[in-house]
């Protein structure tokens, strides 16, 4: 079984049917971890365990999506990583990204199935078409998790043909694209002076709903100004735009494969 | 002669009645009898039912739990004590500890992973 898949097993075992029903720090005492809340320096959330017992201490945020993912990301190293002594520094799932661990990105995707189940989040999102910024905002109140969690997982479940990225005005910070998002479409390292995102980055101004725009302002393809895509975008954290891009014309599913995209996209960065 | 016993004999009585009655019955009826496909699928569901059940009175029992938990009293120990301890039961797989490398924690930290250890210990 996948992380992912032990965390949902995990969901169904304990009949949880409703995302209301989701109590992370009930779950984690049902599998032996009592959870504390401290203001840790430096340092998302730890984990001691001995026996069958464990404490995870969090650190205390104002955004309870976040305590509640490091919960699910404690947990997910209780249940996977038991009886090893590790280090674990990075909890939130959009750092983990870029990061190479394979421990904690195992975490990442047991916490992340576990606060978003596929049979609970799947039904709340085949609700919209292409989701806008505020009914993204509407999923992750229902499943009480952040922003960006909720962002990524949208990508990894795989219902929409979405790409979700961050990127400050100098560089990309990262992405996650659904699975099924051919991987010929290479998506740009810096930000584009004509897509939103850079507008709302240097002047300010958001997208909140999905707009048309031309997919060369995406992606380094040659082939991309023949595309149109959908692109909103959202204010991340102080000098972070998050991007949302729904790959709405079908013919970029059907496009050759594009063998020079990789080397072309190294030229030009 | 036959070796059966008195239970097997009524078995094949009953099987023999089950069948000339089986044999007996219109074609439309035997086609709408239940499956035994059916029948393990509505016995697996029930299982599932119960099973949910139990897994939602362990979370609510958990709920009550979890919120009953409260914390101890800071134990009085040296740094130095605390930092030698944490690095002892690193090397031992009865524990598990997920945090920063020893050497960057601060010492509220370490102070602080000692007395959960200890409190998990003592259980």
């Amino acid at each position: 079984m996948t992380p992912g898949q032990r965390a949902e097993a995990r969901i169904a075992e304990l009949g949880i049917r409703d995302p209301r029903d989701l109590d992370v720090e009930a779950i984690a005492f049902d599998a032996g971890v009592s959870v504390r809340y401290a203001a840790l320096v430096g340092c998302e959330a730890t984990l001691v365990g001995f026996g069958a017992r464990a404490i995870a201490t969090i650190r205390n945020s104002p955004v309870r999506g976040r305590e509640r993912f490091s919960i699910g990301h404690e947990l997910a190293h209780w249940e996977l990583h038991r009886g090893r002594s590790f280090r674990c520094g990075v909890d939130d799932p959009s750092l983990n990204l870029e990061s190479n661990v394979v421990l904690e990105r195992e975490a990442d995707e047991f916490a992340s199935h576990l606060l978003m189940p596929r049979p609970l989040f799947n039904p709340v999102v085949r609700q919209f078409k292409y989701p806008t910024i505020a009914e993204i905002q509407e999923v992750a109140e229902t499943f009480q998790s952040s922003q960006s969690a909720t962002l990524i997982r949208l990508a990894k479940v795989d219902t929409l043909p979405v790409v979700v990225a961050c990127y400050s005005l100098e560089k990309r910070l990262w992405y996650c694209a659904a699975p099924h998002v051919p991987r010929r479409w290479h998506l740009k390292s810096k930000l584009d002076p004509d897509s939103f995102a850079h507008e709302l980055l240097a002047r300010g101004t958001p997208s909140l709903i999905p707009r048309k725009q031309s997919a060369d302002a995406w992606f380094e393809n040659d082939d991309a100004e023949k595309y149109e895509l959908l692109e909103q975008c959202v204010p991340g954290m102080p000098g972070k735009v998050l991007v949302i891009l729904y790959l709405s014309d079908g013919e970029m599913f059907d496009a050759d494969y594009d063998r020079d995209v990789a080397f072309r996209s190294k030229k030009r960065t | 002669m036959s070796n059966k016993s008195q239970y097997e004999i009524q078995l094949d009585h009953l099987l023999d009645a089950w069948f000339e009655e089986f044999q007996q019955l219109p074609g439309h009826e035997v086609l709408a009898a239940e499956l035994p496909a059916n029948i393990r699928a509505r016995a697996d569901a029930r299982l599932a039912r119960a099973t949910q059940e139990a897994g939602r009175r362990r979370l609510v029992a958990a709920r009550a739990n979890a919120a009953l938990e409260r914390a101890r009293s800071p134990i009085s120990v040296s740094i130095e004590e605390a930092r030698a301890y944490i690095a002892r039961i690193i090397q031992n797989t009865n524990y598990t500890l997920a945090a920063r490398q020893l050497e960057e924690m601060p010492e509220e930290e370490i102070l602080r992973l000692y007395e959960q250890l200890r409190e998990l210990e003592d259980q």
